[in-house]
């Protein structure tokens, strides 16, 4: 418990520095803000009057520390402010959004362990073997590609030629869930392969060191078979660089679906920070980094738990 | 097969067993054509110094060495008629921890850091003797129980970090006792513990060896145990087996230079104090390149031409259960004070 507590201490900052540089970037960016949301509009020119009344109203007026001050004021009670553009709360948006991002994520993290923990337990084990040399060639050559290379290879095998899987697209899991699942499968598969190959690569390096392990050759020795050793012996204490590099790949996860979403049409988060950009919508934009801080933090956290989880000696040292 | 003939045949024979290793820069002689036989309830002792073969040879014995293909055996290992050897790997892992158990030299490191104990003693009861949850909770209790450990029920549920070394080598011994085997193979089960709790570990394993007739091979470095807790005693040097006979024997009447290089590096009490220790000079050599002739030559006080070129075989003189590998033996005469 004392170590739960000292770790969330240790993300408050980073949250709050997370916000407050990310609001003082977007203040930073060229040309005038009242200018870019009346200018959208097909009306005549705004009057002097207008563009006053428009920046009291959103607050430009004040200087940027006092409007960090007010948003973040706003923020800790829950309210993100409007959308600049269309009105809506900022909140509003996000919660619609956040569950398809959210299942996004999960599915392309569960195919990404899926893959990558029997490829890094199988190459530790039969290191230097062909299988391992095979394995791993192909694991730096999928780490050359990017992810929208990767996106649109997949949708070019599965969607277009062999027709399995829709290419983009996506439903709402109330109505068809398996029209949903279904939808999530080829975008998930191209976050998650994209981080196979280091993460098995780290997984297969932890495996060769425990392999050495006396505690190994004791489990050997009491006639477990391989198999056995390798998933409850061996793995455990080699998953520590593991769970590690899959919290800070969230950082890319987050990124990656970005670009994912846009290449498949799927209405997330990450869809509607680049429409956000688009529109200059700032506010937006800066509900949508305070998401994506948050969940990293919050990542970051259940990361550190999770040593404690895979060894107990972790939260004695704390 | 009559349990008079049982008897007579002893529990492990090893025949000219080889262990090398390929490695990229040669090839390693761990263990060069060992040869020894240990019989039922009895304790064969192995002693050398560190890189002398000792723990491949054991090992090689349980085959947990690697199997890639850069391990390469030969001769033969012949446990109650069978050669371990020759058997598919699935009724070779019968043998393991059923048969053979195996006690290792570190505690701290063989025990896995993040099992609990109990696990790591019900998984062999469970897995290997069908055992279910329960009665395997309850015999793991038992276990922790006869190893001295008290409070055996709550020790199951902690993990290894919470016992001292003393302790979790009696783990270590539980888990080896688990499914009472017939050999069980201690790799310097006392080297990294105490020496107060050394003598209770060696104790307790004598009287676990009584109460099960239980052969024992004892790996160590120190005389000092060979001679406390050994009947028979086989010094190895460079992958070899230089000298081989009784325990009371070789205490006795070391014949090759090496085991009274070893007995002279021993502390005895009756020195007086500042005794400088008699270290052996040079180093053993490297197992990727041995020398031509005795493996101990460049070392050996004694050391004549012909021990330059030819490598002895083990061979006996008056005494045939005593063999050794020494061209110019040492003539039958007490040495030292006698290892304490």
């Amino acid at each position: 418990m004392q170590y739960f507590k000292l770790k969330l201490l240790h993300l408050i900052p980073v949250f709050f520095i997370v916000t407050f540089a990310s609001f003082m970037m977007l203040n930073l960016l060229p040309g005038d803000l009242v200018d870019a949301i009346l200018l959208d509009e097909e009306s005549a020119p705004p009057t002097e009057e207008d563009r006053l009344a428009l920046a009291k109203e959103l607050n430009l007026d004040k200087p940027v520390i006092v409007r960090y001050a007010l948003w973040l004021g706003n923020m800790l009670t829950g309210d993100l402010g409007r959308s600049y553009v269309t009105s809506q709360p900022v909140t509003e948006a996000l919660w619609q959004r956040i569950p398809i991002s959210l299942e996004l994520m999960v599915m392309s993290q569960i195919l990404a362990i899926l893959i990558s923990v029997p490829l890094g337990v199988m190459s530790g084990y039969y290191a230097n073997s062909t299988f391992d040399r095979t394995i791993s060639t192909g694991a730096f050559g999928l780490l050359a590609i990017p992810v929208f290379i990767a996106g649109t290879m997949l949708i070019w095998v599965f969607a277009i030629m062999l027709g399995w899987l829709p290419s983009s697209g996506h439903w709402a899991m109330e109505e068809d869930f398996w029209r949903n699942i279904e939808g999530f499968i080829l975008p998930a598969l191209t976050i998650g392969l994209v981080e196979v190959p280091v993460l098995m690569r780290v997984l297969r390096t932890d495996i060769i060191t425990t392999l050495q392990e006396d505690y190994i050759a004791l489990a050997k020795s009491k006639g477990m078979t391989t198999s056995y050793i390798m998933f409850h012996h061996a793995l455990r204490p080699s998953s520590f660089s593991y769970v590690t590099l899959l919290g800070l790949q969230l950082g890319n996860l987050i990124t990656g679906s970005i670009v994912v979403e846009t290449l498949f049409s799927i209405p997330g988060v990450g869809q509607l920070l680049i429409n956000s950009v688009d529109n200059r919508d700032e506010i937006m934009v800066q509900g949508v980094i305070t998401f994506v801080a948050l969940v990293y933090v919050g990542m970051n956290l259940a990361v550190d738990l999770m040593y404690a989880v895979l060894d107990p000696r972790v939260a004695r040292r704390a | 097969m009559p349990d008079s003939q049982m008897s007579e045949q002893p529990l492990l024979e090893v025949n000219n067993l080889y262990t090398h290793f390929d490695t990229p820069r040669g090839v390693a002689h761990a263990v060069d054509g060992v040869s020894f036989t240990l019989d039922r309830g009895k304790t064969l002792g192995i002693v050398g110094e560190s890189g002398s073969g000792k723990s491949v040879l054991s090992r090689t014995i349980i085959d947990i060495l690697a199997k890639d293909g850069s391990v390469l055996h030969d001769g033969e290992i012949i446990f109650e008629g069978r050669d371990l050897r020759s058997l598919p790997e699935k009724e070779m892992r019968e043998i393991r921890g059923r048969e053979i158990a195996m006690v290792f030299q570190d505690p701290m490191s063989s025990l896995n850091p993040v099992k609990k104990i109990g696990k790591q003693i019900t998984e062999v009861l469970v897995k290997r003797l069908g055992m279910n949850k329960n009665a395997a909770n309850l015999r793991a209790a038992e276990l922790i129980d006869s190893v001295g450990i008290p409070d055996a029920e709550q020790q199951l549920t902690r993990f290894p970090m919470h016992l001292s070394g003393g302790m979790r080598q009696r783990v270590a011994i539980a888990i080896a006792m688990a499914c009472e085997p017939k050999l069980l193979i201690a790799d310097e089960p006392t080297t990294a513990l105490d020496v107060t709790i050394q003598a209770q570990i060696l104790d307790f394993l004598r009287e676990q060896q009584r109460k099960r007739n239980m052969s024992v091979m004892l790996i160590t470095h120190n005389l000092g145990i060979v001679s406390g807790y050994t009947d028979d005693v086989a010094v190895m040097y460079a992958g070899k087996i230089a000298e081989r006979c009784s325990t009371d024997e070789l205490i006795a009447h070391p014949r090759m230079p090496y085991t009274e290089a070893l007995m002279n590096s021993a502390p005895q009490l009756s020195d007086p104090p500042h005794t400088r220790l008699q270290a052996i000079p040079g180093l053993p050599p490297n197992l990727l390149n041995v020398p031509d002739g005795c493996r101990f030559h460049a070392r050996c006080p004694y050391v004549q031409d012909d021990c330059k070129t030819d490598l002895p075989g083990l061979t006996s003189d008056d005494n045939p259960d005593h063999t050794f590998a020494c061209w110019h033996p040492l003539q039958n005469k007490a040495v030292g004070g006698g290892v304490q």
